[in-house]
């Protein structure tokens, strides 16, 4: 009766638009997959040269380095204190020449700033915070250790979110680079000597860099310092490694090879200082603040006139937690997406604009096809395929070629990145750490695909709406780490 | 059908190439392991007497004989550790490590592949070149450094820095000039390797503080200043009063600071007047920290009080390192000066209290 | 029957080479020298037994060479004992800070092996009273 005429209907309106898309939406497939592919190629190549180079990089000879441009590690914390004090120790300790580290303590309420304190031995100190760019959240006062030479700076402020207590720490850093970093990111030792490296070979031109960033779940943190790396057991967590490893493997190498990066991690981003005070920091009502400062700087620059580049380092640097339930996952892919509309949006100028160069013509527009309309058309394309696979509308054959193309072509690219992983940085080292990879690789087109594609449009969605954004907490696992330094250096004084 | 057929295709190319890429892994994985464990074996017997050898222990020159008579696949393995132990030490033990280089050929090799087509290649070669330090090196490496590609430039200066001849100190200014829209050198990096070739290239300092190129200028004042190049000083003083480029005038006032005179104290606080650039300004006044003159003091509690605070911040830290009486400055200032000056002289006390540099106090009065 | 007991020595740095060089060196000079990779396992194989000198690594994992530095200088028992940094770490600032940390002496990477076993008989002379 109804139910008939219901599927009957349906049937022929999945038919209508399958005539229409069957083929578009294979070609989609293709040409997605494809030009991951060459992007990948792409960054192998640029890993490989990178690779190459450490031969006569002379990392030993960079930490004596007299006259070698400085860095500010700027760490916005909020409620930090599972992971603060080995954090920022570990931050003390990078192999570099000169280098600070300022804390930003946005108005935590748990032990944040005591731990520090104590770890630390801080003691206040009159110090002005100047006002280079402008801030919301009024600064209560700063700290110091009581040694006055260890170079740690803690600034307390009134909570106004992280893209504000950033900015203040750009205004406390006196060094002419300014990192900004997540206080549960682990460093590697050498990880300012990498991402140092482009600004030091081009001083003038260089603005903005940024590294590899991976998964650190799970893995043997000694000190704060990565000691074995480890796949975590959950299934959730193995597919998001696979994910870092694609993304971090082709997007941005080869993004900055071609010259058109637009996205620096904000896990971890380096920058130089006056461009970041010309610019105005970062704006602390965006939602995609990291993706929205490089494209402010890459639109104040071309303005200008300035002749500057915007590189990626393809070394690992960072390595960060990633969320471990469904709920902050969603919660994290809605707010990503989100981010990458209001941006796109707001930059929409730029979009086709021959001023703009590559970022304009080649960059944007890809961003805007495979990466913001991208989960309209692969849920769209599952879902109609699917039902009218159920309909008998679609056949088996082209249901398959649907598969094949989506979701086999897709674990290809996995695959060749897992490889390019393997052939240059091997750092899983156990079988099954890798066996666990190739079966998340396949594992990630069963459902999680589908599911994140869902939550980007929701996010989407959200914002069109105008609702209001929720930045979600992320309840801290902590390093699981084993750091008697810690205890050594909380001695009571 | 034929979407089946091409289905078929399709799907049997993506499988075989996924079936490559995980065989590709397992590969490279294996290969690894194996090649790790037996360059462990093969080694253990060297160790001690590489150790030996660098540690300047090796009187009668067996560790050195041994090591010279390996043979070539186990060279292969020790190699790396060698090129390890090469920037680490110096002297005697950095001699004979060179020396094993040489007698296994790697010299030689290393000066042939400074010709070769790969760039790579070009790069390590220099890099090997300059960790060895062998003086006769600089000749075949300074040819480099007008490479068309500018990470062997880089390298190239560096090694010429490491080798340490002076002669090559004009090669590496020359070095400086922008090639094709890009860079010659950073500038650090050709400072650095000049700082590293010692008081003989004073005179070419003087030709370079006169060059056309502001590059150059720049590398050269700051080179003047970090290496206590004396003679340097009246161009210095010019450069920093009349210079066009503004890095140039910065660098000049840092070397100023470090390597001037009584008379010196008058021209860098002119030049935090107001009028000047603000990175000028701020530099001025931490150069005059460093100058550590008498002369400045009244002048730098002045600048306590500037609209600039992060200039005050400096002016109150040079005034701590000037010593006791700039310190008595900055405590006049913090009870009895206004605002400002109160606070940027407040903080840096409580700095140098915290550093322990206010015992001067209890010593001098 | 008197028994001359070796000078004991302990080195830190998470650089394995170094930590062979060094250890090797001192040892064959007649010292008895223990080698650790990092600050903490240094501050237990101090208060472990009576030591004369530690030859520290600035920077190393965990507690660096300055923290283990100042510990050893906020507590009793090892306040007196000679430290020789030993550290990559050129700069004046650096240089300062060591000192002023309280270390004896500061060797820089690259370092000349036999110049360390010198400034290492000299620090101890000096203790010597």
């Amino acid at each position: 009766m109804i139910q008939f005429d219901f599927l009957g209907g349906l049937a022929r309106v999945v038919s209508a638009i399958m005539n229409v898309v069957a083929g578009p939406v294979l070609v989609y497939f293709i040409v997605v997959n494809t030009s991951l592919l060459v992007l990948m190629g792409l960054a192998g190549g640029e890993f490989l040269r990178q690779h190459r180079r450490k031969g006569y990089a002379g990392r030993e000879e960079a930490v004596a380095s007299q006259l070698g441009q400085g860095v500010s590690v700027v760490v916005p914390a909020h409620n930090e204190e599972v992971v603060i004090v080995t954090s920022v120790q570990a931050l003390l300790a990078l192999r570099f020449a000169r280098h600070e580290v300022i804390v930003v303590d946005d108005g935590s309420t748990d032990t944040t700033f005591e731990r520090l304190r104590r770890a630390f031995d801080l003691v206040p100190v009159s110090r002005e915070v100047p006002s280079d760019v402008t801030t919301r959240g009024a600064v209560i006062d700063v700290h110091v250790p009581r040694d006055g030479r260890t170079r740690l700076v803690l600034v307390r402020k009134k909570n106004s979110g992280r893209s504000d207590s950033i900015n203040v720490g750009i205004n406390a850093s006196i060094e002419s680079l300014v990192v900004f970093i997540d206080a549960d990111s682990i460093l590697e030792p050498d990880a300012l000597i990498s991402v140092t490296k482009p600004f030091a070979d081009d001083p003038t031109r260089v603005v903005a860099t940024g590294g590899v960033i991976r998964a650190v779940n799970a893995c043997k943190i000694v000190d704060g310092r990565m000691v074995e790396v480890r796949l975590d057991k959950a299934w959730l967590v193995r597919i998001q490694v696979v994910e870092y490893l694609r993304a971090f493997m082709l997007g941005r190498s080869g993004w900055s090879r071609f010259g058109a990066l637009i996205l620096i991690s904000g896990a971890f981003g380096m920058f130089r200082r006056d461009v970041l005070v010309e610019v105005g920091g970062l704006d602390p009502d965006s939602i995609g603040e990291d993706f929205e400062l490089v494209m402010r700087i890459h639109r104040y620059m071309i303005d200008n006139g300035r002749d500057y580049r915007v590189k990626f380092v393809a070394e690992p640097v960072s390595w960060t937690e990633v969320p471990v339930t469904v709920k902050v996952l969603r919660s994290q892919r809605k707010r990503w997406h989100r981010g990458l509309w209001e941006t796109l949006w707001k930059y929409r100028g730029m979009l086709f604009n021959p001023r703009y160069g590559r970022v304009g013509l080649v960059a944007l527009p890809y961003y805007w096809t495979f990466e913001l309309i991208a989960p309209v058309l692969e849920l769209g394309g599952f879902v109609l395929v699917v039902l009218g696979f159920a309909l008998g509308v679609v056949n088996t054959s082209y249901a398959l070629m649907f598969m094949a193309v989506a979701y086999g072509y897709a674990t290809l690219v996995t695959l060749v990145a897992m490889a390019i992983e393997e052939l240059t940085f091997h750092k899983y080292r156990r079988w099954r750490d890798l066996g666990a990879i190739l079966m998340a690789s396949v594992l990630e087109n069963v459902g999680y695909r589908q599911a994140t594609a869902w939550w980007r449009l929701e996010g989407w969605w959200a914002s069109l709406r105008g609702r209001k954004p929720v930045w979600g907490t992320m309840t801290r696992q902590g390093f699981g780490d084993d750091s008697p330094a810690v205890a050594a250096m909380s001695r009571d004084v | 059908m034929n979407v089946g057929r091409t289905f078929l295709i399709v799907g049997a190319a993506i499988g075989l190439a996924c079936a490559s890429a995980i065989v590709v892994v397992a590969i490279a994985k294996l290969r690894r392991g194996r090649v790790a464990a037996r360059s462990r074996a093969m080694l253990a017997p060297y160790r001690h007497s590489l150790i030996t050898m660098v540690s300047g222990e090796d009187d009668d020159g067996q560790a050195r004989e041994a090591l010279s008579a390996v043979s070539a696949p186990i060279w292969v393995r020790l190699r790396p550790s060698v090129v390890a132990f090469l920037p680490k030490v110096r002297g005697l033990p950095a001699d004979n490590l060179g020396e094993l280089m040489r007698a296994h050929g790697e010299i030689d090799e290393a000066t042939r592949r400074l010709t070769s087509r790969s760039a790579v290649r070009r790069a390590r070669a220099a890099y090997l070149l300059g960790l060895v330090r062998d003086p006769a090196s600089a000749a075949l490496v300074l040819p480099l450094l007008s490479d068309h590609v500018a990470d062997v430039r880089l390298v190239a200066a560096r090694a010429l820095g490491t080798i340490g001849d002076p002669a090559a100190a004009s090669g590496i200014l020359d070095a400086l000039r922008t090639q094709n829209g890009q860079i010659g050198l950073p500038a650090w990096v050709a400072a650095e390797a000049l700082l590293a070739m010692g008081p003989g290239i004073g005179p070419v300092l003087q030709i370079g503080l006169a060059s056309k190129d502001p590059a150059v200028r720049n590398v050269c004042a700051k080179v003047g200043g970090h290496g206590t190049y004396l003679s340097t000083v009246p161009q210095l003083r010019v450069l920093l009063a009349t210079d066009s480029d503004g890095d140039v005038r910065v660098s000049s006032a840092v070397a100023l600071g470090r390597v001037g005179g009584a008379h010196d104290a008058a021209i860098l606080l002119r030049h935090t007047d107001a009028s000047e650039p603000t990175v000028l300004r701020r530099t001025c006044a931490t150069a005059l920290g460093d100058l550590g003159q008498h002369e400045s003091l009244e002048a730098l509690a002045g600048l306590l009080a500037d609209d600039d605070r992060r200039l005050a911040e400096r002016a109150a830290d040079s005034l701590v390192r000037i010593g006791p009486e700039g310190i008595v400055q900055l405590e006049m200032a913090a009870t009895t000066g206004q605002g400002l000056s109160a606070q940027a002289a407040g903080g840096a006390l409580e700095v140098a209290g915290l550093r322990g540099q206010l015992a001067h106090i209890a010593m001098g009065s | 029957m008197t028994e001359t007991v070796k000078t004991r020595i302990v080195v830190a740095d998470d650089d394995l080479d170094i930590l062979d060089l060094v250890v090797f060196k001192l040892n064959q000079a007649g010292f008895d020298t223990v080698a650790v990779t990092d600050g903490v396992a240094a501050l237990a194989a101090i208060e472990a037994e009576p030591t004369r000198l530690a030859i520290l690594d600035i920077m190393m994992p965990g507690l660096s060479g300055l923290d283990v530095l100042r510990n050893l200088r906020a507590n009793e028992a090892t306040k007196g004992l000679d430290v020789i940094l030993l550290t990559a770490r050129a700069r004046d600032a650096d240089v300062d800070t060591g000192f002023a940390t309280g270390a004896n002496d500061y060797v820089i990477k690259p370092f000349s092996p036999r110049e360390l076993l010198h400034r290492v008989n000299a620090v101890l002379a000096r203790g010597d009273r």
